[in-house]
């Protein structure tokens, strides 16, 4: 198999975009807080410049600084972002039309076949690199592989600024070694239960027999077992394929069947993912609502609509829907809520005759109450149903 | 039964009766078309039981009846038979009937007529009549606009406005309404009616003539008489949406187009929105109107389309089918296009009149909060 498949990462994207729109954050640790204002809201990115004095992303933004008080500290910009990101996706569209864009700051392409026009895969890296520093001033890791999981693998082994290139040849001695958890598509849960057949590596996944992990699994192991051995079967596709969504559970305090508490639950968390996806200029149409049940299984339902919305109120209604109609009188310990099936930002939307000005409205409410939240902080306004019930963990 | 007729009316007939006839069903009685002899007269029905067509035509009645035919062979053999004369025979106390057409004879297996709903309401009452091309027009103008889907049924279905000496016709799908009306030669009953825009679609396929339509309604029916068929359909329950207040009543911005150069540009436009929404953006200014889109995948396209533009310069997008289906069915060739921003609704219509009035919401793009 040819190694053409390329993955691109951008290191440290969001610290690095502040850095390169002002010249004179460059050189500088620079930490994006999700609320600077309070000590207690966390890094989303610390530059390269804050790393060595140990500020790690999710750290809360007064510990990051005990750590390094010369850092700057500055809020989200996702406009930057996404406007930065869209000059990355340009620069990379314009090696071949396979580009497939996986996350704000991460792409894989495929240059199969485009040798003749730019030379071979390292040198068109190579050539990415380049243009994305002079032209963006930034910085990425690249991995280059015949897989897709193996390419973004080997984008994380060098950074910043790295390039790797992984054959199947190697992958005993440079994947094999690294803990399961390295190994996409095995999240805590998945490491948890790995770790407890005794698979603490991605080789000792890779050796591990198919017919057990299919019986503990099911077809997933055996997914996982073909991404151990370096092999997966998925293309670079434009059209993307990843499953995202924005979601957030919130165990409850004790076990309830009371609709009512349950209600405010989702609420509390209809309101959160609506300002979450506000923030991103993402809509979604489909709501999934998740349970747990007090014996620790964990039952989920969706449903979709012709309409897409990051609205907290509409939200909010499909979201008990979905309760009622499968959950209604279920003992829960737990509850999940997520919006999915996003439209990106800038996606063009047909306007409604009959709802448009009640729906305007609301939209406009939910703009004026996340400004004043960016800027006095999440308590400053409270919908009085969820003045007492329980709070959410900060994203 | 039997009777003898030409093949061209007794086909056309069978093709009406044909479009309210479901191709599969439970209840065999229902893929029929029912045949009448009666008084020199034949009536073929078909019905779903939400729509009703019933035909008629003149024949040599020898022999009063009546048959139910499977619809499809019915109308297979009439399609394959060369113009002519058709005799068709009850056989066998009504088990076969026979048909001949010259040298060619058909014997075919009958299906239990006592099982074949009644076609048609009771109690009826006339509300309207009005000329067949005049009806058909109203159609055409307004049914398009309702909804294709049936997420929400009322908007599947178009209102009949029965204003006294007018008749009004609305239709929306929620981003885009239609409305038309048309006086009415002699005053006329009041009330509102929803039809199914499905059932409307036959109606206008079957006008034509030059003759009246007379527009009837029962409790839950409504029923369209020409002389030489008669649809009936069920009505739609519930309250259509407001839609009086939705229609704008003021404008600061106006052009004047050409129907036909707008349209042209709109579906050259419309090769370069591959997305969903096929998103087309217009630009007005003194100039004109410059019709712009892009497709990621394809490329982008400008135009300017000459036009006169009174007010300031706007920035507007549209789909572009919403703007491109009026432009179609639109009779005039001076058309009026006007605005109030770019995200309320705009109205289209021929220059000068104010019997018809097509509005369409804006598509946006989202910015970040």
């Amino acid at each position: 198999m040819d190694e053409t498949i390329l993955h691109v990462d951008m290191n440290a994207f969001f610290a690095a975009c502040h850095q390169a729109a002002d010249p004179r954050l460059r050189g500088r640790p620079v930490l994006v807080s999700g609320d600077p204002e309070s000590r207690h809201g966390i890094i989303l990115t610390a530059s390269y410049e804050a790393r060595p004095y140990g500020v790690k992303t999710a750290m809360p933004t007064g510990e990051a600084l005990r750590l390094c008080p010369q850092a700057v500290v500055v809020r989200p910009d996702f406009k930057l972002y996404s406007s930065y990101s869209r000059r990355v996706m340009a620069i990379l569209s314009s090696y071949t039309p396979l580009v497939e864009q996986f996350s704000i700051d991460e792409a894989w392409l495929d240059v199969a076949g485009c040798e003749k026009l730019f030379g071979p895969p390292t040198a068109i890296a190579r050539e990415i690199k380049r243009r994305i520093k002079e032209e963006l001033n930034l910085t990425c890791s690249i991995g280059i592989a015949p897989t897709k999981i193996l390419a973004k693998m080997a984008s994380d082994l060098e950074k910043p600024d790295g390039l790797v290139l992984l054959t199947l040849a190697d992958v005993p001695t440079r994947i094999w070694p690294l803990p399961v958890e390295a190994l996409f598509g095995v999240g805590p849960q998945t490491a948890a239960a790995l770790r407890s057949l005794g698979v603490r590596t991605i080789g000792q996944l890779a050796h591990y027999p198919r017919t057990s992990l299919k019986a503990r699994f099911g077809v997933y192991g055996e997914y996982l077992a073909e991404l151990a051995q370096g092999r997966d079967g998925s293309r670079v596709n434009p059209e993307g394929e990843g499953v995202k969504s924005v979601g957030n559970s919130i165990t409850l305090p004790q076990d309830t069947v009371d609709p009512e508490e349950i209600e405010t639950v989702l609420l509390a968390l209809a309101e959160e993912v609506g300002a979450r996806l506000r923030r991103r200029a993402l809509a979604g149409r489909t709501v999934t609502v998740s349970i747990k049940t007090p014996d620790f299984r964990l039952y989920t339902r969706s449903a979709t609509y012709p309409e897409p919305t990051c609205l907290t109120e509409a939200i909010y209604a499909r979201a008990r829907q979905i309760f009622h109609r499968h959950f209604a009188g279920r003992p829960v310990r737990l509850v999940g809520l997520a919006v999915s099936s996003l439209l990106p930002p800038g996606t063009p939307t047909q306007l409604d005759l009959f709802a448009g000005q009640e729906k305007n409205k609301r939209a406009r409410l939910a703009q004026t109450v996340d400004r004043l939240r960016a800027r006095f902080g999440e308590d400053v306004l409270v919908r009085a149903r969820l003045l007492k019930g329980p709070r959410l963990p900060k994203k | 039964m039997h009777f003898r007729t030409s093949r061209e009316p007794f086909l056309t007939a069978a093709q009406a009766a044909l479009r309210a006839v479901l191709t599969k069903s439970t209840v065999p009685a229902l893929t029929g078309i029912l045949v009448t002899a009666a008084q020199g007269e034949v009536t073929l029905a078909g019905t779903d039981l939400e729509l009703g067509i019933e035909s008629r035509f003149e024949a040599q009645v020898k022999e009063e009846g009546q048959v139910l035919i499977p619809a499809r062979y019915l109308v297979d053999i009439l399609r394959r038979l060369p113009e002519g004369e058709i005799t068709l025979a009850e056989e066998n106390g009504g088990e076969h009937v026979a048909l001949t057409a010259g040298s060619s004879h058909f014997r075919l297996l009958t299906l239990p007529a006592a099982d074949f709903p009644p076609v048609g309401a009771s109690e009826a009452v006339e509300l309207l009549r009005l000329p067949e091309l005049t009806l058909r027009t109203l159609l055409q103008q307004v049914t398009f606009a309702a909804a294709h889907d049936g997420l929400r049924q009322l908007l599947t279905s178009v209102l009949f406005s029965l204003r006294g000496a007018s008749l009004r016709l609305v239709a929306t799908d929620g981003h885009r309404l239609a409305l038309a009306e048309t006086p009415l030669s002699a005053e006329g009953a009041s009330g509102e009616y929803l039809v199914p825009a499905r059932t409307l679609e036959e109606v206008a396929r079957l006008l034509g003539g030059g003759g009246e339509v007379s527009i009837a309604a029962g409790p839950k029916q409504i029923i369209f008489t020409t002389s030489t068929w008669t649809l009936v359909s069920r009505l739609v329950e519930g309250n259509y949406l407001p839609y009086e207040s939705v229609l704008p009543r003021s404008f600061s911005r106006q052009a004047q187009v050409k129907r036909t150069d707008f349209l042209a540009a709109l579906e050259r436009a419309e090769l370069f929105s591959s997305e969903k929404i096929n998103a087309v953006h217009l630009n007005l200014s003194r100039e004109g109107i410059r019709v712009q889109a892009q497709s990621a995948e394809v490329g982008r396209m400008e135009e300017l389309v000459p036009a006169d533009v009174a007010g300031e310069d706007l920035d507007i997008s549209f789909n572009g089918r919403y703007l491109i289906e009026p432009l179609r069915i639109l009779g005039s060739e001076d058309i009026e296009l006007k605005f109030t921003g770019p995200e309320s609704a705009a109205v289209i219509g021929p220059a000068g009149t104010s019997t018809y009035l097509y509005l369409v919401m804006p598509v946006t793009t989202r910015q970040a909060v």
